[in-house]
């Protein structure tokens, strides 16, 4: 288990140590926050579809079984194959047998984080069955086999060079290519092949309308489509939370949706899908993974509000500055670190104190998540679960740190006992000079301001 | 009108000057200020390290030592948003129910309690406004970048009162200086380099000092400008509106 | 139990008290020109726009854009330089060497260019998508404010197909750098009339 733990601290530290390129990640994503502010400023209605945007997920949230049910009901009857899968093992051997029925070799895929965390194409792989992902950012990484560190723009962490590298060693392209413009046209020759020959399609669901009966998938390449229009199998994996109640909801989550992730008004391509086209088949698999539980953690369960548009890791000063891998989860970044502790606390412990709680993440939702207040409470249960090595690792620092030095320890210790009380349960470990390892001290004065009150006004 | 003042400990035992400037200037501004001597930390770093539990008799000795006052005032926007959000875990005394109403951070008490409209100080430099997040997004103390709302902002208008300032404008206007209290030491390499980020951005735009309203902050970006060698300064808020540098 | 039953009484047990629905309100009436704010956001997207005044100065358009016309699949009668019949189609992967496809929209949206294409009408769903060029027709009454007026007008017939177009295809994968045609349309001409 304790190979397991992700140390995001150290992750964020071994990113660091190429200054410039930390330079590079933290403007590039600032870029993105910046056109995000652009597009969200430009509508006067901005906060007040934040909170339409919220009060329709707190009411589907509240009435998620009877949405499921409806949804389900319509999307049987617009000729859809319905499948509930409680979790990646179940959804995996969903998609495998539907595969398998229809002899399917290569599957052609659009983004889904869901299938992500699944590890579906590991599986699939396992099996015989070639997985091919489709959006640009995901196939680079695919052929790198590197896990995405963004969940909008999965390539997000590589540079053209890289992407040159990648291309040359994957796809024959010469050697030190790294025109964004030539790589995208050899990634479009490239995967029109794959779309052409995919036996089968498979995406994600951005939002499944109850009363339709049918699911949206917003994409900026148009790779859903193509996959799903020439494919003569649709498979569709969602987690249960993407439900929203109607079409016209659509309005509301349209407009937020590519505002906050890009600061485009909307993606290229909104698709609507209400069943298989003339010959074709379509699946949706329904997936649970840990979801309902979230749902009843009366603290957290807001998270599952979240629509994916990446907003939070564009804000987050800590994910600019230390990438998406060092989270070591699926879904990286501020809603990352309040997901992940559901799914693993232990594993996950180190994340929700990969912040500094400034609370940019909330602001910039526009589903108002509180993330950072989540993060909060978060830290308090993996606080109390006690065996989890993070807390206590943390506050040993700094606690050692001032016992490790007597001055200040005596300086400190005037405090009072109410600090001083907290402090043998750290006391034990090593000394770890964090604070000097980049600033100076502040230079400890003659006297404290509550000597000084004695001193001058009694 | 009479204010108690609440100094956060690491301004009692670090930035005691701090303390001084929000003393003498509340006293120039005609409040009559109470120290109550048995004051201590406010629980936060404890809390935000997930032991919460553990600074619970922590708070409830910052409440009996704030008791009875209308107004309590202190120079942290951090320190004071604790109380007032995270004492919610306390036990919901009237004692601790009033501390919560009562308590102030320096700035919103001038603007919105005291509304002055000028200030005896003189600061001839020119000086980059550093938002501290909890002043900023939790106090909601100004404008935050993130929302779409008209400008507003408490702290800017009193540093306007200042004679001789020039306020310089950054490139990111109110992004974390990545102190965040036991982060600052658990996640060093990325604190290190937001504060470094920060103090680029204020050296860039001209400052010859960087400002803010909570210590904690500041303390960060001083150990990064002093370790670069750089000449550019930190000054609380309070220091800076006490201040008569002619 | 199965795992359709599992998951219905975990989210069953596991919700929390029911909230209210906030009620949709339309947000339009606030642009002079419906007509000029879509031209504006067509353009920021990436699109051109082209206001005719006869549906016959389509073919003409269309050749003065293109020296070689290649494969042009249309839906629209009108459309006379067309020289693939989407009727006769019978498996979308015939439709790999379609250069041009010029289609008729449904409805507009001025806040973000978009078009709304229904999958029967343009007859095989793939078309929008695997040409190399992209022209769509639209009326001028047509062009709605935002993407609530649009949901309200829209009608979903089912099972059905339909999807918003707005500009070509595009993505910005490697370094943020913009690359316009990524899998789908390499260019979107909007022709009003």
């Amino acid at each position: 288990m304790i190979s397991e733990y992700i140390d995001h601290p150290k992750e964020a530290d071994n990113f660091n140590e190429d200054f410039q390129r930390t330079t590079w990640h933290d403007e590039t994503l600032w870029f993105i926050r910046e056109k995000r502010d652009k597009a969200t400023k430009s509508l006067p209605e901005w906060e007040e579809l934040r909170d339409m945007a919220a009060a329709i997920k707190s009411n589907v949230l509240s009435n998620l079984d009877d949405y499921l049910i409806e949804f389900e009901t319509n999307a049987i009857k617009n000729g859809i194959q319905v499948h509930w899968a409680l979790n990646a093992e179940d959804h995996n051997k969903i998609v495998h047998n539907i595969l398998l029925k229809h002899k399917v070799k290569k599957m052609v895929k659009s983004k889904s984080m869901l299938t992500e965390d699944c590890h579906l194409n590991q599986y699939l792989e396992s099996k015989g069955i070639e997985v091919i992902d489709t959006d640009l950012g995901e196939r680079i990484v695919q052929l790198d086999n590197q896990p995405p560190s963004h969940i909008v723009l999965p390539a997000i962490h590589l540079k053209k060079e890289d992407v040159g590298e990648i291309f040359h060693k994957h796809l024959g392209t010469e050697k030190g290519m790294s025109n964004p413009q030539a790589l995208t046209e050899t990634a479009r020759i490239h995967l029109r092949e794959q779309f052409l020959s995919g036996g089968a399609a498979l995406t994600g669901v951005n939002f499944a309308i109850a009363e339709t009966g049918g699911i949206a998938i917003c994409t900026n390449e148009g790779n859903a489509d193509l996959g799903v229009h020439l494919a003569p199998v649709h498979i569709a994996s969602m987690g249960i939370e993407k439900i929203i109640p109607k079409l016209e909801h659509l309005g509301v989550f349209t407009r937020v949706l590519t505002r906050s992730a890009t600061g485009q008004p909307i993606t290229a391509f909104t698709s609507h899908y209400h069943g298989p086209r003339k010959g074709a088949e379509m699946h949706i698999i329904i997936v649970d993974a840990g979801r309902s539980e979230q749902l009843g953690r009366e603290d957290f369960r807001k998270s599952l509000n979240c629509i994916r548009c990446g907003a939070c890791m564009n804000t987050c000063p800590v994910y600019r500055r230390s990438g998406g891998h060092s989270y070591g989860y699926t879904v990286p970044g501020p809603i990352g670190s309040i997901l992940s502790p559901g799914i693993d606390l232990k594993k996950y412990s180190s994340l929700p104190f990969a912040s500094t709680l400034c609370g940019s993440c909330s602001d910039v939702c526009p589903v108002k998540i509180d993330i950072h207040t989540q993060l909060y409470k978060w830290r308090q249960i993996i606080a109390k679960e006690g065996k989890m090595p993070f807390a206590k690792k943390q506050g040993m620092k700094l606690m050692n740190y001032v016992f490790s030095r007597p001055s200040l320890y005596r300086l400190l210790g005037k405090v009072g006992r109410n600090v001083l009380g907290i402090l043998p349960r750290f006391m034990m470990y090593n000394s770890l000079n964090a604070w000097g390892k980049a600033r100076e001290l502040p230079t400890p004065p003659k006297e404290s301001f509550r000597e000084w009150y004695l001193r001058n006004k009694k | 009108m009479k204010v108690a003042l609440f100094v956060p400990c690491y301004i009692d035992q670090f930035y005691p000057q701090v303390a001084i400037a929000t003393m003498e200037l509340l006293t120039k501004l005609g409040c009559n200020v109470d120290f109550p001597l048995n004051q201590t930390c406010c629980g936060q770093p404890m809390a935000n390290s997930g032991c919460e539990k553990d600074a619970i008799s922590t708070g409830m000795n910052l409440v009996a030592n704030f008791t009875g006052y209308d107004y309590i005032v202190g120079p942290s926007g951090s320190c004071v948003l604790h109380v007032r959000e995270h004492y919610s875990k306390l036990p919901q005394t009237k004692e601790v129910t009033k501390v919560r109403n009562n308590i102030y951070e320096l700035s919103e008490f001038l603007t919105d309690i005291l509304q002055i409209q000028s200030l005896e100080a003189n600061f001839p430099f020119k000086v980059g406004l550093h938002q501290s997040c909890h002043g900023q997004r939790g106090m909601r103390l100004s404008q935050c970048s993130e929302l779409n709302q008209p400008y507003y902002s408490k702290i800017v208008p009193l540093l306007k009162l200042v004679k001789g300032i020039e306020l310089i404008e950054l490139d990111r206007k109110d992004e974390c200086c990545g102190f965040g209290g036991t982060f600052c030491v658990s996640e060093e390499a990325v604190s290190a380099r937001m504060g470094i980020d920060r103090i680029n951005d204020h050296i860039k735009n001209g400052a010859q000092y960087i400002t803010a309203g909570d210590s904690s902050c500041l303390m960060h970006l001083e150990g990064l400008l002093k370790r670069k060698g750089s000449s550019v300064r930190i000054i609380h808020l309070a220091e800076l509106l006490n201040s008569s540098i002619n | 139990m199965n795992q359709r039953e599992q998951i219905l009484s975990a989210v069953k047990k596991n919700k929390p008290q029911s909230t209210p629905l906030p009620e949709m309100k339309l947000f339009d009436g606030q642009c002079d020109s419906i007509l000029d704010k879509y031209v504006e956001s067509l353009n920021k997207i990436g699109g051109t726009c082209k206001i005719i005044d006869r549906t016959e100065d389509i073919n003409m358009i269309v050749k003065s854009q293109f020296s070689d016309l290649g494969q042009v699949a249309t839906n629209m009668q009108e459309v006379l330089i067309a020289n693939i019949d989407l009727k006769e189609i019978t498996d979308p992967h015939q439709l790999e060497q379609v250069n041009i496809a010029v289609l008729h929209g449904e409805l507009a949206v001025a806040e973000n260019g978009a078009v709304w294409l229904e999958g029967k009408q343009i007859i095989h769903q793939a078309i929008p998508f695997i040409t190399q060029h992209l022209i769509l027709v639209i009326e001028r009454e047509n062009i709605v404010e935002n993407m609530h007026v649009a949901y309200s007008k829209i009608n979903i017939e089912r099972p059905s197909y339909g999807v918003f177009i707005a500009g070509p295809s595009k993505t910005a994968d490697i370094e943020q750098s913009l690359v316009i045609g990524a899998h789908g349309s390499r260019s979107l001409l909007v022709l009003i009339r």
